[in-house]
């Protein structure tokens, strides 16, 4: 486990540090993250040329439509997902459920994502991220609940959106309120480092986030 | 065309050049020099190969265009890829051969001082002075791993692996100084494509 801003190895590099994990978010900018529920799944996405792709058991409508408790994928299809493409791997992870959190980690996914997709383990609190070396994504409904996020550690946020049912109005809806609200702050003049952080990593998941439609593949929330 | 464009134009910006985002053709008309950004290179070769940008971009740069490449885009420069996707198309322009993610995936991504040459400590303009003056913040994000140099200028090393070549009027860098305050290589890039 790495400390709150990284660890230091003996030729002075530092991994895990919060500059490295929102920096893989940045790289991803206005590109496509697909669900992939199979590593023939990772590799139509990659070649059709997504820039990273998320590790799912089912995707989010099949999760809805089943039923029960959605938890972690099988950490055999992680890996088998990661050995299929090149591009960064992302999974989920409940709510608060910090040890299926450091399995992901061990695992050596690529970013986790905190997901309300998932049945949430702890309606209280979410995961304290910052002891984590690999980075978090988490939903937001309006910039409140981003700072919360990043102030726990998260390096990239995203809406929420109401997952699986195909209606796209909520996500929008919440870029809109996370959006706006950052425009106020700024306009307001209160340019808070935290409210910078949280546009640029809001604008980040809006490019990231749209065009996930796709005939072949299940798409995103 | 995907990637870290936007802190790209922020940092040339304030190294004061004006800039243009190229996804077309006609974008390309007129540019002094280009910024190939981090990304995945799979991707953005790919967008490329579909937009037409491919070719022209492969004359422009051959033809003497300043060249910026950071991370994703020195892969896309390179000659030699390994590890890449099978049939991975690149520009092929610049004479090293290089491993994608050849430094292990994000929880390997490290930021670890680096020591350029011919880019001293001599910010002293905004007061932003490296740590030490000399080392530049170097942060490595899934980054690419040089395994061969051919005809090209290594500028930088760390761990015994280059990390900042020069080839003619092409810089390719295996790290982001897009994603630091420090603008000293921005700055030289903005001084080397306005001097043709």
């Amino acid at each position: 486990m790495a400390e709150r801003n990284g660890t230091r190895d003996g030729n002075g590099s530092v991994t895990g540090s919060f500059k490295v994990k929102a920096g893989l978010a940045q790289m991803l900018k206005g590109g496509v993250i697909m669900d992939v529920v199979t590593p023939e799944h990772a590799r139509i996405a990659q070649d059709a040329g997504a820039c990273a792709v998320m590790a799912l058991e089912r995707v989010p409508a099949d999760i809805r439509k089943e039923g029960g408790v959605a938890r972690m994928s099988d950490p055999d299809l992680i890996k088998s997902i990661m050995a299929a493409v090149t591009i960064p791997v992302m999974a989920k992870c409940r709510i608060g459920h910090f040890v299926e959190a450091q399995i992901l980690e061990a695992l050596g996914v690529d970013y986790i994502d905190e997901s309300e997709v998932l049945t949430p383990a702890d309606e209280e609190n979410h995961i304290d991220k910052h002891p984590f070396k690999v980075p978090f994504v988490c939903g937001c409904r309006d910039l409140g609940e981003a700072l919360r996020r990043i102030g726990e550690g998260a390096a990239m946020i995203r809406t929420k959106g109401e997952a699986g049912t195909g209606n796209v109005v909520e996500a929008v809806r919440h870029m809109r309120t996370t959006r706006s609200w950052c425009t106020r702050r700024s306009r307001s003049g209160l340019r808070s480092r935290c409210s910078r952080t949280a546009r640029s990593s809001a604008a980040c998941r809006s490019s990231t986030s749209r065009p996930a439609a796709s005939r072949h593949l299940p798409t995103r929330r | 065309m995907q990637g870290a464009f936007e802190e790209h134009v922020r940092a040339l910006e304030g190294a004061g050049a004006r800039t243009r985002l190229v996804r077309t053709r006609e974008d390309l008309d007129g540019l002094d020099g280009i910024v190939l950004p981090g990304g995945e290179s799979t991707t953005m070769t790919m967008l490329m190969e579909r937009v037409g940008l491919l070719e022209p971009v492969r004359e422009a740069i051959r033809d003497g265009l300043a060249t910026l490449a950071t991370c994703a885009g020195m892969i896309v420069l390179a000659r030699e890829i390994t590890d890449g996707m099978a049939e991975q198309k690149g520009l092929g322009l610049l004479d090293i051969g290089v491993r994608r993610n050849g430094y292990g995936r994000q929880l390997q991504s490290f930021e670890s001082p680096v020591q350029i040459d011919g880019i001293a400590g001599e910010d002293g303009k905004d007061g932003k002075e490296g740590k030490d003056g000399l080392d530049f913040p170097g942060v490595f994000i899934r980054s690419p791993l040089v395994e061969r140099t051919g005809d090209v200028k290594v500028m930088a090393i760390h761990d015994g692996h280059p990390v900042a070549v020069r080839q003619g009027r092409i810089v390719a860098l295996c790290f982001h100084p897009e994603l630091t305050s420090d603008l000293r290589l921005h700055r030289e890039f903005v001084r080397m494509a306005s001097s043709r």
